[in-house]
């Protein structure tokens, strides 16, 4: 980064001799905090990077037209193939949209032929989904589709304080929930929950935005798709990614019929039914996985669905980020068989393409940074952890 | 008169939980163990603890003793210590993680009526994030309940502005505590990268036991009484406490080069800038040598002008927290 987005260049040493002649630290800070104009939202300004002239581009930028130089240090590199979205013929995109429909609507809950049964109590509206692009077509220009009903599931954990799944911690799994629902609905972290018992709620409306996948890509065999918060409907189950299977019955019965509904309602195929580990990225690193919910023993069977961990995660193998030594200790050696056939594919393509992989991988990245820059998703994850204040 | 600046930096830590407050020019700091320790109760129990004079509490049918006391009643009655954090974050498998952690906070900082306070929350691990707003939430809401007006703050950034005034808080701040290493480069204050590395004192004790048959916490007291970095070790426990520092020190580092390498969002630094060394784990005699060794065994991306120890590498912090919430 330039020091653009924080001071511009000028104003830099002026700020600094100003800041060193205050001798209260408190007060120092202050006035640096102001001057640089961090608090309370340091990161977009941190870490996303436009043209100095930036301004002039925004009709362009917002229709998503214009390449925003990425901070990528290797110069630009054209490659001339098409998206390599994945295969239509195969069982996930296939198989057929199941059959379910709502029975009753009453003023807390709603049931559904297939014995769903949504709470809607801690219902809360955010910001009303607006047209995402699907991308597809050509690698250095992809076509573009605006589209307005979701397009898939992305299942979390909310790796919230769990206490042992035994009657004498009823109460205490009850008050924990409680607290967990409060605190999601507060955020908008999800479009639904399903709490220790089994027990679905809604806490943000399908037709509305979740804040559930930060920086975050997929594909289906007609689209790619970037920043899944638009594109992707939120499904937390209240556990934690960790060693043993920690999903109760319950909750993956629950799991299970959400799904077939919602699957049912907007026409969503197997394929696009996956966990946050296989969609979430890390733009900074360009690395996988920059979160790990369900990076493992996510259900899928189960849940009524094909393995998807066998599908090649759309990040690897059509934006080229890759894995790193933290996800494979996640995943205790084992990466996920469609990981390693989309790395299998990157090469392929990269031979048809007659370039080395690393100057193919570079080409996938700065498409990435291109669509993201134009959709305004940070450039950079490391601050978000704090970030919903 | 305003004598007392109505703000309290907390920090959060897998150990220790400390607090710090201002009053005119001075810096004051209390702190307890992060910890409690629950037996039966029982008459003579009670008694022994009456005549130790160690504070304690009934409940449920059980004494509870928390904090500082409960190391000296755990040695007493040869009970095991329990901690409400694992790794910087609350132990999820520690089912009074909730309840102790928050008359912890309490019996420290009391009640808030609208005070404003600053805590620390560890920074993900390098490339990665693990869930942690849902520890941040869970202590917003503890001090919320309290009646503070609490905000996080990421603890290698309280390092940066608990002790890098003289550079405007540009630097690197780096806190070696009992369940993480937490670092922070900082740029005009602005905190421009953060990470964490899960080995700290925790990792050293752990490790040390399992090779030498000790008990982890026989370690961690040898290590906090007699351990110093000098080269040549008589004593076993000593030698292998030295290996297991020396791959903490090596993986601090070696993340510390990678996020350089690969963060492609970092200000250009025109000056060198200081590296300080702060935490529990970084109080051992030679450490700031051995460190300074290890980071300039390969060329490093930035240029450091000086590695140096906090002030008061217990306190900096809780510090830097005040700082922070003072200056909001
Ligand atoms: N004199 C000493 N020598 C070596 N290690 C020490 C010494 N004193 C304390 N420690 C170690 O420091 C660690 C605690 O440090 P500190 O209080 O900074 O951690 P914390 O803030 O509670 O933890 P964290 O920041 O990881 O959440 C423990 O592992 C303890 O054994
Ligand atoms: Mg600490």
């Amino acid at each position: 980064m330039r020091l653009s987005g924080l001071i511009t260049g000028d104003r830099k040493p002026l700020v600094e001799w100003r800041a060193s002649h205050i001798s209260d630290p408190v007060e120092r800070l202050r006035y640096l905090r102001a001057a640089t104009d961090h608090a309370p939202r340091p990161k977009r300004r941190l870490l996303v990077r436009l043209p100095r002239n930036w301004r002039a581009y925004t009709p362009l930028i917002l229709l998503g037209l214009v390449f925003v130089p990425g901070p990528s240090t290797s110069g630009s590199v054209t490659v001339d193939r098409p998206l390599p979205l994945p295969q239509r013929d195969a069982h996930p995109w296939t198989a057929a949209v199941p059959n379910v429909w709502l029975v009753e609507k009453a003023a807390l809950y709603e049931t559904y032929s297939n014995g769903l049964r949504i709470e809607t109590q801690y219902t809360a509206g955010h910001r009303p989904r607006k047209p995402f692009p699907g991308y597809s077509g050509n690698l250095d220009r992809p076509a573009v589709r605006w589209l307005s009903e979701p397009r898939g599931i992305v299942f979390h954990t909310t790796e919230s304080l769990i206490v042992p799944f035994e009657p004498g911690r009823t109460r205490e799994m009850l008050r924990l929930g409680r607290g967990l629902l409060d605190y999601v609905k507060s955020i908008h972290a999800y479009h639904f929950l399903i709490d220790r018992f089994g027990r679905v709620f809604r806490v943000v409306p399908e037709s509305d935005v979740a804040n559930h996948a930060g920086p975050s890509v997929w594909a289906d065999p007609e689209n790619a798709y970037v920043g899944l918060n638009e594109s992707f409907l939120g499904v937390a189950v209240e556990t934690q990614t960790g060693e043993e299977q920690t999903a109760s019955s319950g909750q993956i019965h629950s799991l299970r019929i959400l799904t077939e509904m919602l699957r049912a309602k907007y026409k969503i195929p197997m394929g696009n039914c996956v966990t946050h580990a296989q969609v979430s990225v890390n733009p900074g690193f360009m690395k996988i996985a920059y979160h790990t919910d369900w990076a493992n023993r996510f259900p899928y069977l189960e849940v009524g669905l094909t393995d998807n961990y066998a599908l090649a995660p759309a990040s690897v193998a059509v934006f080229g980020f890759e894995y790193d030594q933290v996800f494979l200790q996640v995943m205790s050696g084992e990466p996920w068989k469609g990981l390693l056939r989309a790395r299998e594919q990157v090469r392929q393509q990269a031979a048809a393409a007659g370039v080395s992989v690393v100057r193919y991988k570079s080409a996938l990245e700065q498409r990435y940074r291109k669509l993201a820059a134009a959709l305004a998703i940070p450039a950079a994850t490391g601050e978000k952890a704090h970030a919903n204040e | 008169m305003r004598t007392n600046d109505t703000a309290l930096g907390l920090d959060v830590g897998t150990s220790r939980i400390v607090k710090a407050e201002r009053s005119g020019e001075e810096y004051k700091y209390s702190s307890e163990l992060n910890a409690f320790v629950t037996i039966p109760y029982s008459k003579i129990t009670a008694g022994v603890l009456e005549r130790e004079g160690i504070p304690h509490s009934v409940e449920n049918g059980e004494i509870v003793v928390q904090g500082n006391e409960s190391e000296k009643f755990a040695d007493l009655m040869n009970a095991e210590i329990r901690r409400t954090m694992t790794s910087g974050v609350l132990d999820a498998k520690e089912p009074e993680s909730l309840t102790q952690i928050g008359r912890l906070i309490e019996s420290l900082v009391g009640k808030g009526k609208g005070a404003k306070l600053c805590f620390t929350v560890p920074a993900a691990p390098l490339g990665h994030e693990k869930n942690l707003t849902y520890h941040e939430a869970t202590l917003k809401q503890v001090l919320g309940d309290l009646g503070f007006q609490a905000k996080a703050i990421n603890e290698g950034q309280a390092v940066v502005y608990g002790e890098l005034e003289s550079t405007n808080f540009t630097g690197i701040g780096i806190s070696c505590g009992g369940g993480l290493c937490n670092v922070c480069v900082s740029y005009l204050s602005v905190p421009v990268m953060s990470f964490s590395v899960p080995k700290a004192g925790d990792y050293i004790d752990h490790s040390a036991a399992s090779i030498t048959g000790e008990r982890a916490n026989r370690i961690r007291i040898e290590k906090e009484q007699s351990f110093h970095f000098n080269g040549h070790y008589a004593d076993k426990v000593h030698q292998v406490i030295n290996v297991y520092y020396d791959d903490m020190i090596r993986t601090l580092v070696t993340g510390l080069r990678e996020a350089f390498a690969n963060s492609r969002n970092l200000p250009k630094m025109n000056r060198p800038v200081p590296v300080v060394l702060s935490g529990g784990t970084a109080l051992p005699k030679g450490f700031r040598d051995r460190f300074e060794t290890i980071l300039r065994e390969q060329t490093f991306p930035v240029q450091i002008s000086e590695i140096r120890m906090a002030a008061n590498p217990l306190h900096s912090t809780a510090k830097g927290a005040l700082i922070a919430a003072l200056s909001d």
